[in-house]
């Protein structure tokens, strides 16, 4: 797997080229600024981005432009936002101009392998990512007790699963359920809640997210 | 005579402003009451022979009596019109001593006869130094005493050389006839009545001058008494032709008549005078109300000029203490009666009067017609007037800038706090965070390719405290300065921080965008009003609710906590208060114990 990083923070980048290549990916752009990886991606082909939020030279969201930039002309390519802030807004900004190839994690979920890895490959694979620490905690939230109690406990998993990105195959796999199990899970979940819109809509993830958030 | 001259003018002191009507008034009934009854009784009692055959004459001449009597009181009630007050009551006096040759017997006709001239005169003295004007008195003084002197040498003369039978006075009648002569008598009577003709001339020609000396409220004020005096002065005039004629008995007492309901009109102006200028005063003293807003030199300027009918009046701030005017060329007033410090007349002939502030600083000066300094009391009060609204504008200034300054203060107290939390976030999240996952990183490799078991325990440990330590931190960097806010706006950095606590926070608010310092000042709000609710209420669910319309961001943190919570200083409600205001917003607190609380804040937002 071939990645570009856009990071101004030298000593994250390291950390994180690091950690990389402890997964055996190969870092083949590092760049400081996300025109730096824009100029970079034209001659050097990537599976996939991984972009800091807050950025020079405005530090403010500067790499979820350069997201929508690369989203637009690379669409296959994978883009993996990080962010110090537990906002979830981002993700789901990243998310209103497409929601595939799209993840959105926390900084520090990068401190470990298993997730940064696991990310990377949903996001070259297609799907969405979101941090499962934020939606764990959403899902914690006293607001949905009472209606998270209605689900079952597969049902439970299910909506988190979705709140995270998966796709219909990926949750199928992980949860070791057949894709058609999958969806009549999902269909009740739906009604159960009074999610607005289907479990079919390829921005699903949206709609979960901001059932969750109670918009 | 000198009584009646020396009383002119009191001293500094007498003249100190005495109060409103309402303050007087006590001491005008005890004078009414101490004076008007025995007065009466001998007022009528000097005409009761008059009663029988002269009834009308009588009536006229007893009113007359007690009315200059009544003004006289009236104005003994006025410190600056003291001298007037005195004349008034021994003309009243002396025009009743006038009459005691009703009773026809013994000595009295010598006493009624110059009785009567100085009576009139010292009616019409009176009548022209009122209000209280320095010019006219100096050589009003040398006139009325010469005149006055000149009728009482005549008449002294007239009785020496004839017999009171001569003048119609009967048998029982005395006085000192030297050496009677018809001729010598007839001849004195002449010279005394043309020289009463030609005294009455030269007062209506005094007058006239007075009356074109005279502008604005000072004409105003004197129009009555100006009126009465024409109208006696021509009323003597007639009398002292017909006299001098030779006028048949019936003749002359219709004349009399006439002539005495007609001098009525003198005490009668005089009190229409008084309330006149009780009225401009009050006028003057309302100058201050009516300023409203804070007081300019052109607002009082042109209030000043309205109230005392003066167009070309100024008022000229001082600068420095009296530097304005005293360029001008300012010398002490010619006429030398103003006992009261500052009362200048400037080269241009204009009065400058100095306006003091209580601290003794000079305020202003106010450039007046000269005309005005016949009123003393309305000068005192314009001049009081006047620096009571510069001080009150002085003090308002003073208080506005204070008031400026604390605003401004407090607003760099919160911009340098701001400012500061949001290094310190920007530290937190840039620096040390981003080092401590890098640690995490490099704890995560070397936990990976360690194969001896326990380092990697202790590595695990450490990673796993690691990853708790770099939570704690953003959330602590969080409540620092809120990093997001800025970039997400204030309804979803709201929701995200709704989203950390684990009870239900319903968010309703508006998902625009508002300039920083209003998203920054409704986020501390409501992060300070949640964390209240959190702490101190017991709160189980919160509502945040906004609104923008206009320039104005209106919110509203509600809770179902134990109520009860008051914006004492040093609270977290203080604080908002303090925050909301220091943007020029406001905020408050309602909150009744058991029943919740409601915080709620305005913030402009444009």
């Amino acid at each position: 797997m071939r990645i570009g990083i856009a990071e101004d923070s030298a000593l994250f980048r390291d950390g994180l080229t690091m950690q990389l290549g402890r997964l055996d990916v190969r870092v083949v752009i590092t760049a400081g600024t996300g025109d730096e990886l824009l100029a970079q991606v034209t001659r050097c082909p990537i599976d996939a981005a991984i972009i800091d939020v807050k950025m020079p030279p405005n530090f403010t969201d500067d790499g979820l432009q350069t997201a929508e930039k690369l989203a637009a002309s690379h669409p296959a390519t994978g883009i993996l936002m990080l962010s110090q802030y537990a906002e979830l807004s981002y993700a789901t900004r990243l998310f209103t101009t497409g929601t595939a190839h799209r993840g959105y994690l926390l900084k520090d979920r990068v401190a470990n392998a298993q997730a940064l890895r696991d990310a990377l490959q949903r996001v070259c694979r297609g799907e969405s990512v979101v941090d499962e620490q934020l939606i764990g905690r959403l899902l914690s939230h006293q607001r949905h007790l009472n209606k998270l109690n209605d689900l079952t406990a597969t049902e439970q998993a299910v909506l988190r699963h979705m709140a995270e990105g998966r796709s219909n195959a990926g949750i199928a796999t992980t949860m070791s359920m057949s894709n058609k199990a999958v969806e009549a899970h999902m269909t009740r979940i739906f009604a159960k809640l009074e999610i607005p819109g289907s479990p079919d809509d390829n921005r699903r993830v949206l709609a979960v997210l901001a059932w969750l958030r109670g918009m | 005579m000198g009584i009646a001259f020396t009383a002119v003018v009191p001293g500094p002191a007498a003249r100190r402003p005495k109060a409103s009507a309402l303050r007087a008034w006590p001491r005008l009934q005890v004078l009414y009451g101490v004076i008007c009854p025995p007065a009466a009784a001998l007022i009528i009692l000097a005409f009761w022979p008059m009663w029988r055959d002269r009834p009308l004459l009588a009536l006229a001449s007893v009113v007359l009596s007690m009315a200059l009597l009544s003004a006289g009181i009236l104005l003994l009630d006025e410190p600056s019109q003291q001298g007037s007050a005195r004349m008034l009551i021994g003309a009243s006096a002396l025009l009743t001593a006038g009459w005691l040759n009703n009773w026809q017997v013994g000595p009295l006709p010598l006493i009624s006869v110059p009785a009567s001239v100085a009576g009139i005169m010292l009616a019409a003295w009176a009548m022209y130094s009122y209000p209280h004007s320095p010019y006219e008195q100096r050589a009003g003084k040398r006139f009325f005493g010469t005149v006055l002197g000149f009728l009482l040498a005549a008449e002294v003369a007239c009785i020496l050389v004839s017999r009171p039978q001569w003048w119609g006075f009967p048998a029982g009648a005395w006085w000192p006839s030297l050496m009677p002569n018809q001729g010598a008598f007839q001849g004195v009577s002449l010279l005394f009545d043309l020289a009463g003709v030609g005294f009455a001339v030269v007062y209506m020609l005094l007058w006239l001058g007075r009356w074109r000396r005279s502008r604005g409220i000072s004409r105003s004020l004197a129009k009555p008494v100006a009126t009465a005096a024409s109208v006696t002065c021509a009323a003597t005039a007639v009398e002292l032709v017909a006299a001098a004629l030779s006028a048949s008995p019936h003749a002359m007492n219709l004349i009399f008549t006439v002539e005495a309901y007609l001098q009525i009109g003198v005490p009668a102006a005089f009190v229409v005078s008084v309330l006149q200028r009780r009225f401009a005063r009050t006028r003057v003293a309302d100058l201050i109300l009516h300023l409203r807003g804070p007081a300019r030199l052109s607002s009082i300027t042109s209030a000043l000029r309205d109230i005392l009918e003066d167009p070309d009046l100024e008022v000229v701030e001082s600068l420095e203490s009296g530097a304005s005017l005293e360029s001008g060329g300012m010398a002490r007033p010619r006429a030398g009666g103003r006992p009261s410090p500052g009362m200048p007349i400037s080269a241009g002939g204009r009065l400058g009067l100095p306006v003091m502030a209580t601290s003794g600083d000079q305020l202003a000066v106010i450039v007046a017609d000269p005309s005005l300094s016949i009123d003393d009391d309305l000068v005192r009060a314009a001049v009081a007037a006047t620096a009571f609204a510069l001080e009150n504008a002085q003090l308002e200034a003073a208080l506005t800038d204070q008031l400026r300054e604390v605003h401004q203060s407090r607003l760099r107290i919160i911009q340098a706090e701001t400012t500061e939390r949001r290094r310190l976030e920007r530290d937190l999240h840039d620096g040390t965070q981003q080092r401590l996952v890098a640690i995490s990183i490099m704890l995560g490799a070397a936990e990976a390719d360690t194969t001896a078991e326990p380092v990697r325990a202790i590595l695990s440990r450490a990673g796993t405290e690691l990853a708790q330590v770099i939570e704690e931190l953003r959330d602590l960097a969080h409540g620092i300065h809120p990093g997001v806010l800025h970039q997400v706006g204030l309804e979803k950095a709201i929701r995200t921080m709704a989203e950390r606590y684990p009870f239900p926070i319903d968010v309703a608010l508006p998902p625009g965008r508002f300039s920083e310092g209003a998203e920054l000042t409704a986020y501390y709000v409501i992060a300070e009003a949640i964390s209240n609710a959190v702490k101190h209420a017991r709160a189980r669910r919160i509502t945040i609710s906004g609104e923008a319309s206009g320039d104005w961001l209106s919110i509203a943190i509600s809770d179902d906590g134990l109520g009860g919570a008051r914006a004492d200083a040093g609270t977290g409600i203080s604080g908002i208060i303090d925050r909301a205001r220091a943007i020029d917003g406001e905020a408050g607190v309602e909150s009744a114990p058991g029943q919740g609380t409601r915080i709620w804040a305005r913030i402009p937002c444009a």
